[in-house]
């Protein structure tokens, strides 16, 4: 049996752990320590298999089946922005986590900020050597992050892309645990990246399959109605043992602020249609208003995160089909940015926070009724680029011959960032907002944003931080600061 | 070009006043007979100069103008805790014309305190403007303090290089507000402003801070304050030369 905590973001007032019990065989007894006294935490989510029964080997008896048990708990009544030791003892073993409770406000002071690690899109075959954890535990003596979001492909569950899965729920549910495992067990995988700070996930695709909820030609499993079925069941029961930001649902999306800033996380995968009439559900669109609602009447600055990017044009059927269909690919993308548009009508400038595409960029988009910059969407992406066969393989040979002739491509793997539409989302907002490219990043990379409060605005600065040893592209790059001013 | 927005009103800032200079009237005498600030105010004088330096600092901020004419402002500092004689008053400032010299200016970030009296001269400087600030004293200099042991926020020995490479016509130096660099000082009291709540330049969304942009958040940016719930600007200002 083996311990392990990582922090979760909570509201000021509370501390939320996940506990990983590994390799055990039933659901221990917990002694719990704040700062050396016995506790007992609520329980969000109380220490259970992230197997149920129903997705155990037939035949086999639960006590013989080694496993990961996982719980999340929570620790009431503490202070903001405050240091926590939290030890946790099932039989003769313990783990001892130390974390803090988030600020309760973006500092103001000059040399005060508040940091957000913005990852997306890990595969831990191609870092087998723990890079990305080795930078970001560097990451601290320049800037600790007090959070970090988790945007979306922690796990690549549907690779390696050229084995065939039974289409058995236990066998599929039993390779699923062993990639979270993989990586939140480590050793490596993406343990650092979970330790750094307090972290949210959102899932993309591959918390499911490439291109969930569609057939991928790819995955033989996806191409009956009750493949899929047995394959979401499997998925989604991992995720909610590993990832799922309790006390929230699965597709449920998470609002939590930092003043003045306010944070609508969406889970714009979950509950996506498979007719593609909508990407979240009418129950999730009606919290979005109302949290534009709230931030309007606030005077905050919303901060909206998604598992795909939202200055994206729609992509074509046979594309869609075949790789992963967009955003606005979904009827419901109009509802989604006219709701947005409602910030930028009331003066107040929105950050968007992504992940997905396999490169970074910055973009704005300026309202041309006031000349202001209404929207900001900062991409992270990868933070290791999964493998993709036949596509790597001609890359880099490419890359091989580019070589001989010039110099060294770094990344020989990764495609260039794209160009963002000339407008955001020009169907249904018009021209009103075009669209300006900030920053291009190539490469497996993470996201440092930092927040200060700079008069009656925010500035922002981002960096973005090279998983590399490559000399020539290691350096971070910082853009900005860019400052949010509210009307 | 530089993105600067226009405000939205109508009307210039009913607490702008002009105040013309009475004959033989030095900046000081004409400093001495405004409005005093109140205790939760802090004073920012702005003066335009007739040195080299004035004028290329009042050509570059044309930029800032949407007609393109020079500024009547080159210079801007804050205007410290009054002393005894009005003319010992203590100024916090970057000037690119230091009266003795800039020696090293690392520690201080650039940050130069100075006395009022180094401005007296009407014919040097012919124009003068007098901005009350909605806040108290002690949060700007707080923040001032901290800006000079913060080169990373912003880095006044970086702008008042530029600033003069551009101002002496080293090499090809092009005008730094075009690449988004902020005159000194004015750049300099953004940052303590901002620390204490106050957007001094609400039509920036950038560090291009500089004496003309705050000239038209005094003018043209009332109602912006008032939005905020927060008082504008009020301004005497007397213009005796323009370019």
């Amino acid at each position: 049996m083996d311990l392990v905590l990582y922090p979760r973001v909570a509201p000021q007032d509370c501390l939320r752990v996940w506990l990983g019990v590994f390799a055990a065989t039933a659901a221990p007894a917990l002694d719990w320590r704040l700062n050396g006294q016995s506790v007992v935490p609520t329980s969000l989510r109380q220490v259970a298999s992230v197997r149920p029964d129903a997705m155990l080997p037939p035949g086999v008896a639960s006590a013989e089946v080694p496993r990961a048990f996982t719980g999340v708990y929570e620790f009431p009544g503490l202070q903001p922005d405050t240091l926590y030791t939290i030890t946790v003892q099932a039989g003769n073993q313990s783990a001892t986590l130390e974390t803090r409770t988030l600020p309760s406000a973006v500092p103001t002071e000059l040399d005060r900020w508040l940091n957000v690690l913005l990852v997306s899109c890990f595969h831990q075959a191609e870092d087998r050597k723990g890079l990305a954890g080795i930078i970001v535990s560097q990451l601290q003596s320049v800037a600790k992050p007090h959070l970090t979001v988790l945007a979306g492909d922690q796990v690549y569950l549907d690779l390696p892309t050229l084995k065939d899965f039974p289409d058995d729920v236990a066998w599929l549910a039993e390779k699923f645990e062993k990639d979270y495992t993989l990586n939140w067990r480590g050793p490596l995988g993406y343990t650092e990246v979970l330790a750094a700070a307090p972290s949210l996930s959102i899932p993309d695709d591959h918390e499911y399959w490439n291109n969930f909820p569609h057939p991928s030609p790819f995955i033989g499993n996806s191409l009956t109605p009750a493949g899929r079925d047995r394959w979401r069941q499997a998925a989604q029961a991992m995720y909610a043992g590993f990832q799922l930001p309790y006390p929230a649902q699965l597709g449920e999306p998470v609002r939590f602020e930092i003043a003045p800033l306010s944070f609508f996380v969406a889970d714009t995968r979950s509950t996506k249609d498979p007719d593609r009439r909508f990407t979240m559900s009418d129950d999730a669109h009606q919290r979005m208003e109302q949290w534009v609602s709230d931030t309007i009447a606030n005077k905050q600055f919303g901060v909206f995160i998604s598992g795909q990017s939202l200055f994206t044009p729609a992509i074509g059927t046979i594309a869609g089909a075949v790789g992963d269909y967009e955003l606005p690919n979904y009827d419901d993308y109009g509802r989604l940015l006219l709701c947005l548009q409602q910030l930028a009508d009331a003066g107040r400038p929105a950050l968007c926070l992504t992940g997905d595409v396999h490169w970074g960029r910055v973009v704005t988009s300026t309202d041309i009724r006031t000349g202001r910059t209404a929207f900001t969407e900062i991409i992270s992406s990868p933070v290791s680029l999964v493998t993709t066969i036949g596509q790597d393989q001609i890359n880099e040979i490419g890359a091989f011959l580019g070589d001989l002739f010039g110099p060294s491509n770094p990344w020989p793997r990764h495609s260039d960032p794209e160009d963002p539409p000339a407008f955001l989302a020009s169907e249904a907002l018009q021209g009103r907002f075009p669209c300006a490219t900030q920053h291009r990043q190539k490469g497996n990379q993470v996201v440092l944003l930092r927040f200060r409060q700079h008069g009656s605005g925010i500035e922002v600065r981002i960096t973005y931080w090279p998983i590399t040893r490559h000399a020539t592209v290691a350096k971070p790059s910082e853009i900005g600061p860019i400052t949010l001013v509210g009307a | 070009m530089i993105n600067i927005i226009s405000s939205k009103a109508s009307s210039p800032n009913t607490l702008l006043q002009e105040v013309p200079r009475r004959e033989n009237e030095d900046n000081l005498r004409w400093l001495s007979r405004q409005p005093r600030p109140g205790e939760d105010q802090t004073s920012i004088v702005l003066v335009g100069g007739t040195s080299m330096t004035s004028f290329r600092l009042r050509v570059a901020q044309s930029h800032v103008r949407h007609d393109l004419v020079p500024s009547y402002w080159s210079h801007v500092m804050l205007l410290g805790q009054p002393a005894r004689t009005f003319a010992t008053t203590p100024v916090y400032e970057i000037s690119l014309e230091p009266p003795q010299g800039f020696t090293f200016p690392p520690p201080t970030n650039g940050v130069q305190q100075g006395r009022i009296s180094q401005y007296r001269d009407p014919e040097l400087y012919p124009n003068i403007a007098l901005l009350n600030t909605p806040v108290a004293l002690a949060q700007v200099t707080e923040a001032l303090d901290a800006f000079q042991r913060q080169r990373a926020v912003l880095d006044g020995v970086e702008l008042i290089v530029r600033w003069l490479t551009y101002v002496w016509g080293v090499a090809r130096a092009g005008n730094p507000l075009l690449d988004g660099y902020g005159i000194p000082s004015a750049a300099m009291l953004e940052i303590a402003f901002g620390v204490a709540g106050y957007d001094l330049t609400p039509g920036l969304e950038s560090r291009s801070s500089c004496p003309e942009a705050i000239w038209q958040a005094a003018k043209w940016w009332h109602e912006f304050y008032v939005q905020q719930n927060r008082s504008a600007l009020s301004c005497v200002y007397h213009v005796g030369h323009t370019l």
